[in-house]
């Protein structure tokens, strides 16, 4: 198509839009004029021998009719679910691991016996770190700084106690509940599952009920948060009114680390921080910060390459860790058109899907493999973009899918310089930066997208009801140093 | 001697088992980092003087001894409470935990800098099975315990990954503790070493410490190194160049060694001077000096009769221009040699002592002037036996944790040549003196009771 034309379509958008999203009222207001002229046409004398020839029984009918399907529809309708706050962990500079002393480990791992990791590993190591989009102040684990790093229970425990227990007292001090409050409780934590579990130990150092209904999901992968936020919903609908659920999402670092030199098996070790998040839901709306408009989950597992994208296995030497293929990117993006395509009729707005069908038949019928999918516009439905953090490239491919700009996926690409891939927790982080940016305003729509083993992909749909109060948060101390420019190569 | 960086976790350095019970083994060794606490900037350079890179291949070695808490005190300090301070502290210190890296490019190509990367400095957890008085009693003893408390390990092969500073914790039986830093002589002198540690141990006694001012990374000190100079004695080259590996290569092996020298002792010595004016640092430098010689006898005649001095502190320093850098190398050397009619082995101690007060001292900026090449592979510490003196240095003061002060401190160089190293500084009760060496191998004992002797007579 030419240039002009195209102009042309373009400034003919935003009337299409309005056109089509208020299809109704467009639609509604001829009709009413039109019955309103036949109306005044007919004069007062016929509608009121209109009115008399009215029975009774109709007239209850028309009003009873509506008034009980309005009322089975309230009744039977899922109930609203708000976030009231979330919290996330706190790195402290004691945690820290600079670009420079985790190579330097990595380097002297391999003097460690049964550690196969060599020479080769660590130059591989290195160039992945520089390209990575990891800052220098990510954190691991104190059991991590050791060399060899220590990967037994103690220290793993260790570990989730202080990620999690900080967390969860930052969001009871944030919002004011007290534990014996809290109905239900969901952890997700992929790669350590202890006896007793997560939810045993929260429920031990907090004195929670004795009744709260408490599940760990365990191999969930790192969108195994949204999963859990999904979940707590649904568990909502059937507990008492105004009931709290606190999610808890993190991914234990300690017993992962990986000493063998399978290449696609060392990227975790470099991209995987520590960091958590805590998060409470209520039925009810007092002090309700956000929305919860939508979950949407889906799963292409039933696929071989999906199902084995991300696999935890032991290599040929017997040690164990998460090996990556390398169709990572195309899976994703292929889960993510499975994604989009359940979200988008419950997001979009109508002109957006309108269009999308069009080109959809249009490609179908027409057999026309030249014309181009229609990429629906998400930025109609969204204002605010928190994309998992998984790693440089996850972020760009899903900007290239889904047509943003880069100050839509810079809370991702500086959560991801700043924490590194927290897995579960990098969409809070994100959110957490938006607000810290003072972007978030009320009524405002955000769209968190998780990616994981499965190979799942889940969205969460979020609307804005009270912006941050304060700057409080993870980002307390760096949000003024950002946002950063990322080099493609970390000098070193 | 000097242990690859893991393979000593489960043996340790064996020390041949004294009288005394409780074995001094120390073992169970568990190696960690400690970086600065917040990032320190890209591609940020220290640049090392001439004066840095003359001593490259010698290290410090500073040992702080503390008994357990007394029932009733604070309980002892946990690993993870010494490690809390150390990331601000090391923000203050960021050379420090640095690594090396060679220069290239046309202007000074091999010339090797610091690379500011946060990389860390790194801790050692050692433990001991014996009580903090078995061990000063075996110190007292036979001395020379204190090397094994502070991590044996030089810069080198790979200037890459080598950490500048090694901190090892060793926890005795009875709830005791030892610090011992191994600290890379290029980053700083002992004035700046001692400076660095008290400034942890203010910073974990809740004290505000203040910040040390460093080298502008922006200025490269200047090198004004004259062609054809021929190097002062106190400085040689290596027999042959040690590429990566910065230790100095010795023909004999060398082994520690600790003695002390009593408030009385020191006053008998001073008396019997009183018509010299000397000081307490040259009286016992001059009685090592004649024992050592009397040691090496007459085939080493001509190269004990000159010694080399090195002054830590500048009691003519100017006061008020400017504040001293907080790494920086800037003690004097010198060097004195002894007159054709007094041989050192035979000399009377003040005449002697007389002698090395009158050593004229350089600082060392000039002293690596003087020596040329930038990137020589010199000796100083052990090009001749070396004397240095630390009366100055307040150790036991400088690293009060709290309210505990070391029971026992030992300052001591590592890495000497061959002619042996000699640090005398301050004991506990700062009136007697603490003499902590690096001798050959052999001459210990004999060098032990030679000055047992001198002492009782003198």
């Amino acid at each position: 198509m030419g240039s002009p034309a195209a102009r042309q379509l373009k400034q003919l958008k935003p009337l299409y839009q309005h056109v089509v999203n208020n299809f109704v009222a467009v639609l509604a207001a001829p009709l009413a004029v039109a019955a309103a002229v036949s109306a005044a046409r007919a004069g007062p004398g016929a509608l009121l021998a209109g009115l008399q020839a009215l029975r009774a029984a109709h007239v209850l009918l028309a009003a009873l009719v509506p008034a009980a399907a309005a009322a089975l529809y309230l009744m039977l309708r899922p109930r609203p679910v708000y976030l009231v706050d979330y919290a996330c962990f706190r790195t402290r500079p004691n945690c820290r691991v600079p670009f420079a002393t985790f190579l330097e480990h990595a380097k002297l791992v391999t003097f460690v016996e049964g550690a196969s990791i060599d020479e080769r590993s660590v130059r591989f190591m290195t160039r992945l770190l520089e390209r990575s989009g990891l800052g220098e102040e990510t954190c691991l684990p104190p059991a991590h700084h050791y060399i060899p790093p220590y990967r037994n229970m103690e220290a793993s425990r260790a570990e989730v106690e202080l990620v999690i227990f900080s967390a969860i007292d930052d969001l009871l001090a944030k919002t004011g509940i007290s534990p014996g409050a809290i109905d239900i409780l969901v952890v997700n934590c992929s790669l350590f599952a202890p006896v007793p579990s997560f939810t045993d130990m929260i429920i031990r150092r907090y004195g929670m009920r004795e009744d709260v209904r408490n599940v760990h999901l365990s191999g969930m992968g790192c969108s195994a948060g949204l999963i859990s936020v999904g979940l707590a919903r649904n568990f909502l609908q059937v507990a008492p009114r105004g009931a709290h659920a606190l999610v808890v999402s993190t991914e234990t670092i300690t017993p992962n680390y990986y000493v063998g030199k399978e290449r696609a098996m060392l990227l975790p070790n470099c991209l995987f921080r520590m960091g958590g998040a805590a998060v409470l839901l209520s039925t009810s709306r007092a002090r309700a910060r956000f929305r919860l408009a939508r979950v949407v989950r889906t799963l292409t597992g039933a696929g071989d390459s999906a199902y084995r994208c991300v696999f935890q296995e032991e290599d040929g030497e017997g040690h164990r860790g998460i090996n990556l293929s390398k169709d990572l990117m195309t899976i994703a993006g292929d889960a993510l058109k499975a994604n989009i395509t359940a979200i988008g009729p419950l997001v979009l707005p109508a002109s957006e899907q309108l269009l999308f069908a069009v080109s959809f038949i249009a490609r179908r019928v027409l057999n026309n493999r030249r014309v181009k999918p229609y990429l629906p516009d998400f930025r109609t439905a969204f204002e605010h973009f928190c994309i998992h953090a998984g790693g440089r490239a996850v972020i760009d491919e899903l900007q290239r899918s889904l047509g943003l700009s880069d100050q839509d996926v810079e809370a991702s690409r500086m959560a991801l310089h700043r924490f590194g891939n927290t897995s579960s927790s990098s969409v809070w982080y994100e959110l957490a930066y938006i607000e810290a940016k003072g972007r978030m305003r009320k009524g405002d729509r955000v769209w968190m997208i998780g990616f994981g083993s499965g190979f799942k992909c889940n969205s969460a749909a979020w609307e804005c009801i009270a912006p941050a109060r304060s700057a409080e948060g993870p980002w307390e101390d760096s949000i003024c140093r950002y946002p950063v420019d990322i080099p493609e190569v970390l000098k070193h | 001697m000097m242990v690859a960086e893991l393979a000593a976790a489960g043996s340790g350095s064996p020390l041949a088992a004294g009288a005394g019970a409780g074995d001094m083994t120390v073992h169970s060794y568990r190696l960690s980092t400690v970086v600065p606490g917040s990032v320190t900037g890209e591609a940020v350079d220290y640049e090392l003087a001439d004066a840095d890179l003359l001593h490259k291949l010698h290290y410090l070695r500073a040992v702080h001894v503390f008994r357990a808490p007394a029932p009733g005190d604070a309980a002892a300090l946990a690993v993870r409470e010494l490690k809390e301070p150390m990331f601000p502290w090391l923000d203050m210190y960021f050379p420090v935990s640095g690594r090396l890296r060679r220069r290239d490019g046309e202007a000074a190509p091999g010339r090797p800098y610091v690379r500011c990367n946060d990389c860390g400095v790194r801790i050692v957890e050692a433990a001991v099975d014996a009580t903090v008085e078995e061990w000063l009693e075996q110190e007292a003893e036979r001395g020379g315990l204190c090397k094994p408390l502070a991590y044996d390990k030089v810069i080198g092969p790979e200037l890459f990954f080598s950490p500048l500073l090694y901190v090892q914790i060793t926890s005795f039986k009875c709830g005791g503790m030892a610090l011992g830093f191994t600290w890379a002589h290029l980053i700083g002198d002992i004035p700046s070493a001692a400076a660095c540690f008290s400034t942890w141990a203010q910073l974990l006694s809740g004290k505000k410490a203040p910040a040390p001012t460093l080298r502008d990374p922006h200025t490269k000190p200047l090198s004004a190194a004259p062609a054809g100079v021929t190097a002062p004695p106190s400085v040689k080259a290596t027999a042959a160049p040690v590429g990566d590996d910065w230790r100095v290569p010795t023909a004999c092996e060398m082994v520690p060694f600790s003695f002390h020298v009593t408030e009385q002792q020191l006053k008998r010595l001073l008396l019997g001077s009183h018509h010299h004016q000397v000081s307490t640092f040259e009286l016992v430098a001059a009685l090592v000096w004649r024992a050592v010689a009397a040691i090496r006898g007459p085939e080493e005649e001509e190269e004990t009769r000159t010694v080399t001095v090195v002054k830590t502190t500048d009691p003519a320093a100017a006061p008020s221009g400017g504040r001293r850098l907080g790494l920086t190398n800037e003690h004097r050397i010198g060097h004195v040699v002894a007159p054709a009619g007094l041989p050192p082995a035979a000399a009377d101690v003040a005449e002697l002592a007389a002698l090395l007060a009158g050593a004229s001292l350089d600082g060392a900026g000039a002293v690596a002037a003087l020596a040329g090449a930038d990137d020589a592979d010199a000796v100083v510490y052990g090009a001749n036996l070396t004397l240095v003196d630390a009366e100055g240095l307040d150790v036991y003061g400088g690293l009060e944790l709290g309210a505990r002060r070391p029971a026992h401190v030992e300052y001591a160089v590592d890495g000497a040549g061959d002619g042996g190293a000699v640090v005398v500084h301050r004991d506990a009760g700062g009136r007697g003196r603490t003499v902590a060496a690096a001798v050959r191998r052999g001459e210990a004992g004999r060098l032990r009771a030679a000055l047992r002797d001198a002492l009782r007579v003198a």
